[in-house]
């Protein structure tokens, strides 16, 4: 009794927190006449997918696509590799003034990315990055070294030390004992590292915003943000580039939930 | 056998010297890319961020090397602008009001899904969804859940009664900060859910059994167990909050601009915008410092509380 109360309190309450999500899918979906209707028509009889036939080919949302995906994934890997070099060394050897490092990295990683876009703007200005991706990626693997950093250095902590040293003496090299030994077993730490750098970079605005002028170069964000003034509001092109938008985040999170939750709690709350 | 193990464990023991003495070097090589990364694109900025602050910045003189001091003038310039004072105070609301309906929130459904019931962890991890979302989509999503030409929003307080005509929530003055305020605190709930959960998982059952046994109702266990037992967690989580949300910018920013009429400016949109929509680059700098000077208070304050969670370990 008390159980089946719980269940349908908790459906109750996570339908209301999800249904946003459904009028986001279900607004993109509409002809344009049932897009703006009192009463809201809540589930239409006539789907249509004129709504993302047109942000793909009016929008250019594959194009803006294809930038953040160039963005994402050159700013999760220069992270990644950073990010397990650098955790590798805080985890693995004696390193006077750890306390201070990780002070650095946990202030790093909560300074707000607003009051970092003005300098950087004018750095890259001078030395001719601005209007290039690699601006945006630099700026983006910046803001998550940090997090990554530590996220990874428990994970490579846990792996017992007798293990690489057994290796080494069996005459693997330095090089094979980090790529054979100690990356496979940090996998699950860097499986989650990437997918949650992956994601904030896929959500990035204000760096984009500002270092990107020009329209081709704009990755996903900046386009959304360009098309809700463009031809007055249209709720369903908007709906419908923002389901693109976070196709990859739901894709994502059926494949990797695990991954995310061990890296959000990781870095929220402990250093 | 014992004589043939000796050399080995010699072996051992020597190698295992010979990497210890090497390790101190190594190391530091090992996280030099990292931390000069963070010295060059982290450490620079903010240090030429201040330096910025104290000097007249225009379009014509931004990319030249040298530029004039001039003193205070910018942090004056930004201080005793009418604007700032409306500024500071919609940071704070904004902030307060969100990390406080955040939390309640996030506590009640970290508290709902700590029951073991079907489908609570699925439900848990499902909350984790609205965090992964880019902050544009919410921004455009909520701009049409509380449009005024029939948003979702109205034509659900106009069927129950509340509302007689629609609002435009985001374009008056009067409730764009409220609206602002509902996306965000709809984004930050599973961020609350998520960090509280595990403190009272943490709780052992058999706490609440003797408690209940001694007659203890569920308003006198939460009060007297639970949140005495989760209140070094709760503060971390408030405080992070706090830094989170008081950093916030492309929510806003994409939802109203900092408008109608500054209703929605907080401090970050109004340091951006004398940089980047008034070309006021100085002043710019010196509101970024001033932002970041309210930060770092919170942000010490939050690592004298995790250190101290730490040595209680």
């Amino acid at each position: 009794m008390r159980r089946m109360a719980l269940v349908i309190a908790s459906v109750i309450v996570m339908a209301a927190l999800l249904f946003p999500f459904y009028w986001m899918f279900m607004t993109s979906i509409k002809p344009p006449a049932e897009v703006v209707t009192s009463p809201p028509i809540l589930v239409t009889s006539h789907p249509t997918l004129k709504a993302y036939s047109e942000v793909i080919t009016k929008l250019s949302m594959g194009r803006y696509l294809r930038n953040s995906l160039i963005i994402s994934f050159s700013a999760m890997t220069i992270t990644i590799v950073l990010g397990v070099f650098a955790a590798y060394g805080l985890s693995r050897f004696k390193i006077k003034g750890l306390q201070g490092f990780l002070l650095i990295l946990l202030v790093a990683q909560l300074l707000p990315d607003v009051s970092l876009v003005l300098p950087l703007f004018i750095i890259f200005g001078r030395i001719g990055l601005l209007d290039r991706f690699l601006s945006v990626i630099l700026a983006n693997a910046m803001q998550q070294l940090p997090f990554v950093i530590l996220i990874l250095r428990p994970y490579l902590q846990k792996i017992p030390r007798s293990l690489e040293d057994a290796a080494r003496i069996d005459g693997c090299s330095f090089r094979m004992a980090l790529t054979r030994i100690i990356v496979p077993l940090a996998m699950p730490g860097i499986v989650s590292a990437a997918i949650l750098t992956f994601l904030f970079s896929w959500g990035e605005f204000v760096f984009a915003l500002t270092f990107l002028s020009r329209n081709e170069m704009q990755p996903m964000t900046i386009g959304i943000y360009n098309s809700i003034g463009q031809y007055g509001i249209r709720y369903d092109n908007l709906m419908a580039s923002s389901v693109i938008a976070i196709l990859p985040v739901v894709l994502i999170f059926v494949f990797f939930q695990r991954y995310i939750k061990l890296g959000l709690t990781v870095g929220g709350t402990k250093e | 056998m014992a004589k043939s193990a000796e050399p080995l464990i010699k072996k051992l023991i020597t190698s295992r010297h010979r990497l210890s003495e090497r390790e101190h070097v190594v190391g530091y090589l090992w996280i030099a890319p990292a931390f000069v990364y963070l010295i060059v694109m982290v450490g620079y900025p903010i240090a030429y961020n201040i330096l910025l602050s104290f000097q007249d910045v225009t379009t014509a003189t931004i990319l030249k090397p040298s530029k004039r001091f001039i003193g205070l003038k910018n942090y004056l310039a930004v201080m005793t602008d009418p604007v700032f004072l409306v500024v500071l105070k919609n940071s704070f609301i904004f902030t307060i009001g969100c990390v406080f309906f955040q939390f309640t929130i996030g506590f009640a459904l970290a508290l709902l899904f700590n029951e073991r019931f079907p489908l609570s962890g699925t439900f848990r991890g499902l909350l984790l969804v609205t965090l992964m979302v880019p902050t544009v989509v919410v921004s455009v999503l909520f701009r049409w859940l509380l449009s005024g030409d029939f948003g979702l929003v109205n034509e659900l307080l106009i069927g129950i009664g509340v509302l007689r005509k629609p609002i435009a929530w985001l374009a008056q003055p009067r409730t764009a900060l409220a609206g602002v305020m509902f996306a965000n605190i709809w984004i930050g709930i599973s961020f609350n859910t998520m960090l509280l959960a595990p403190a009272l998982t943490a709780i052992p059952p058999q706490l609440h059994e003797a408690a209940a046994i001694d007659g203890a109702g569920p308003i006198k266990r939460f009060r007297y167990l639970t949140l005495p037992l989760t209140s070094s967690t709760i503060w971390i989580v408030l405080l992070l909050g706090f830094i989170y949300t008081f950093r916030i910018f492309g929510l806003i920013y994409a939802m109203t601009g900092g408008g109608p009429v500054n209703a929605t400016n907080v401090l970050p949109i109004h340091a951006y915008k004398l940089s980047f929509g008034f070309f006021e680059f100085g002043q710019g700098a010196a509101a970024n410092c001033l932002l970041l000077v309210i930060l770092l208070v919170m942000i010490a304050a939050y690592l004298v509380l995790v250190s101290g969670e730490k040595t209680e370990e």
